[in-house]
């Protein structure tokens, strides 16, 4: 009987020293350009809003004041700036969120005003606000969105983009609030959220459109370029 | 036949054996057992709202590794014919860069490129012209066996520091290491290298609040940080370490005219790396310094500031791999302002150097710590 205790015992033991650490729970957030219906590559060639050709080399933003609420209204906020960066990271990861049902994801787009004036020399290397994301103009602060490619030039547009543009968006006053009403769950282990959006939506409502043979150049200097970044920052914000 | 040893003779047997074990110490090479490893760690100055340096976990630096490290960069043992050091195309008076458009190897052979001035290192991503080196270490591994520069096998390089009277001991004193390797030279001066550290010109003074600079250094700044003179898009001023775009890293700033991706007379990151779309490119290079470092660009074709910005003023000339930015910009200007160039005016420019000169550390280049070293 003391063999059969013996043996059971060390049979416990040694499940559970085999047992799989628990993974932790985590909300794992994907923003998706799409471009009619497919997905968005750098270098790839796309279709504007007329049908015209056109590539993107560089697209960056940034995403903050993340915050999710649950079906019985219960905010969870994280604390966490993120830089989207098309075809770096594929999902942003986040913890410390309880588990539930949930209804909605908010969002701003960009940085607010205080998070603007970080000093991106004070955070590690690694941190979104760093210098060492090239994302940082002494003048500007930083730039909310970088969207920089190329654009077919022609009257038909269906050749290869000969044409660059550059539309570096930035200051206090392009912040958006976004909120997107999209049920999710969380529960143990990995939840995944995506966030789709049309590229073509950044450019253009039911009311406004802009096309990059009018405004190719932005560095959010002046009036004008001012005007320009507002208008693409209202359009994305309801691109979601 | 017997031999009597009395207590005298004792007394004087052991005096012998003594001055013996005496003699065969003394005569005991330093780097022997009594050899104790003790680098001394060295201090990096950390000025105001820079980065924090980043070390290589790899080859930490102490200051036995940095004496040795400036020793072998002033040494010509490490050239064929004992006539190049490091510091032959790198003076310290130029801010370690050289005063030729390109410098001279062993037997008057000339370099390709401009030689680089050597300024914060540490904050570079990337060495050399075409970056191809991603650590300093990497990099001081190339010069010796090149051709055109010090052309000496690693093995004889190596060979002459073994038979060194000096060089063994100190590399024992920095890596506690007998056998010297190429690896260890390229360490030990890479660690000289991360100290050459400039903070401290007109610019860093006016960011750190100490000096309050005349009318033409705002005026300057402006003309730099605007589209005005559309310097920020690769030359980050918050970057402050090399004022160089840290992502972007190397660009085609327009300097010359091509139909074709090989038609660039250097191909530079593109012959490293194969790719067409990186021909006739180069490292953004950092902007300290610049009162020392003529003549400028990667083929050193402008012999003073005023060409430089001079070439930015006509605009970019079209080439397949320019950079799209500079085209942009000057698209924008052609058809909003009828000129593809900045077009500025002689004020302009005027102005535009003097912010540019700011930019440069006296202090740094009158540094006795990065001189060469005395016998």
């Amino acid at each position: 009987m003391k063999n059969i205790i013996a043996i059971f015992l060390l049979s416990a033991l040694v499940f559970t020293a085999c047992k799989k650490e628990v993974e932790p729970v985590s909300l794992n957030v994907a923003f998706k350009p799409t471009n009619k219906g497919s997905g968005v590559v750098a270098g790839g060639i796309l279709k504007d809003v007329d049908n015209k050709n056109f590539s993107l080399d560089e697209f960056k933003f940034y995403i903050s004041n993340i915050e999710v609420t649950d079906v019985k209204d219960v905010k969870t906020k994280i604390n966490r700036v993120v830089l989207y960066d098309l075809g770096v990271n594929d999902y942003d990861i986040f913890y410390d969120i309880p588990e539930g049902n949930y209804k909605s994801i908010s969002f701003g787009l960009g940085l607010d005003t205080a998070t603007n004036n970080t000093n991106p020399n004070s955070v590690d290397e690694t941190d979104p606000l760093s210098i060492s994301q090239g994302t940082y103009w002494d003048m500007l602060k930083y730039r909310f969105v970088v969207l920089e490619g190329k654009f077919d030039s022609t009257v038909a547009g269906n050749t290869t983009p000969n044409k660059p543009f550059a539309l570096h968006i930035g200051t206090d006053q392009m912040y958006r609030t976004v909120e997107v009403f999209k049920p999710f769950e969380i529960t143990g282990g990995k939840n995944y959220v995506e966030l789709p959006f049309e590229i073509n939506e950044l450019f253009y409502s039911t009311t406004d459109t802009i096309r990059f043979s009018e405004h190719y150049s932005n560095d959010s200097e002046n009036e004008v370029q001012l005007d320009y970044g507002n208008r693409i920052m209202n359009f994305f914000k309801n691109a979601f | 036949m017997r031999f009597r040893i009395g207590n005298k003779g004792i007394s004087f047997f052991l005096l012998i054996i003594f001055f013996s074990i005496l003699i065969v110490f003394s005569c005991k090479k330093e780097s022997d057992d009594n050899f104790v490893f003790n680098p001394t760690p060295h201090l990096f100055p950390k000025p105001t709202d820079w980065r924090a340096i980043p070390l290589d976990a790899n080859n930490p630096v102490s200051e036995e590794g940095i004496a040795l490290g400036r020793k072998l960069f002033f040494d010509p043992i490490l050239s064929s014919d004992f006539t190049i050091s490091c510091a032959s195309c790198h003076k310290p008076e130029l801010s370690f860069s050289d005063d030729t458009r390109t410098s001279k190897g062993v037997d008057g052979q000339l370099g390709k490129r401009n030689s680089m001035p050597l300024i914060n290192l540490a904050w570079n991503k990337k060495l050399f012209w075409d970056v191809r080196s991603n650590t300093l270490p990497e990099q001081a591994l190339i010069p010796v066996p090149q051709h055109d520069e010090m052309n000496l096998d690693w093995a004889i390089a190596t060979d002459r520091l073994q038979k060194d009277a000096n060089y063994p001991m100190m590399f024992r004193k920095a890596f506690n290491e007998k056998t010297i390797t190429k690896e260890l030279v390229a360490k030990a001066i890479a660690q000289f290298e991360m100290t050459l550290i400039s903070y401290n010109s007109t610019y860093d003074k006016y960011v750190r609040g100490e000096v309050n600079p005349d009318p033409a250094f705002f005026r300057g700044l402006e003309i730099f940080r605007t589209e005005k003179g559309d310097c920020f898009h690769c030359h980050t001023l918050a970057a402050v370490e090399t004022f160089a775009d840290p992502v972007r890293v190397f660009t085609n700033n327009g300097m010359d005219l091509a139909s074709n991706a090989n038609d660039f007379l250097d191909l530079g990151v593109g012959k490293i790396n194969g790719l067409d779309a990186d021909k006739g490119k180069f490292k953004i290079p950092t902007l300290r310094n610049l009162a020392f470092t003529a003549p400028y660009m990667h083929d050193g074709r402008f012999a003073t500031l005023e060409d430089v910005i001079e070439s930015y003023n006509l605009g970019p000339k079209n080439s397949p791999t320019v950079d799209n930015i500079m085209i942009v910009k000057a698209n924008y200007r052609l058809e909003n302002y009828g000129h593809y160039g900045l077009a500025l005016s002689a004020q302009e420019k005027a102005d535009l150097k003097y912010f540019l000169l700011s930019m440069s550390d006296t202090s740094f280049v009158n540094n006795p710590d990065f001189k060469k070293p005395i016998e």
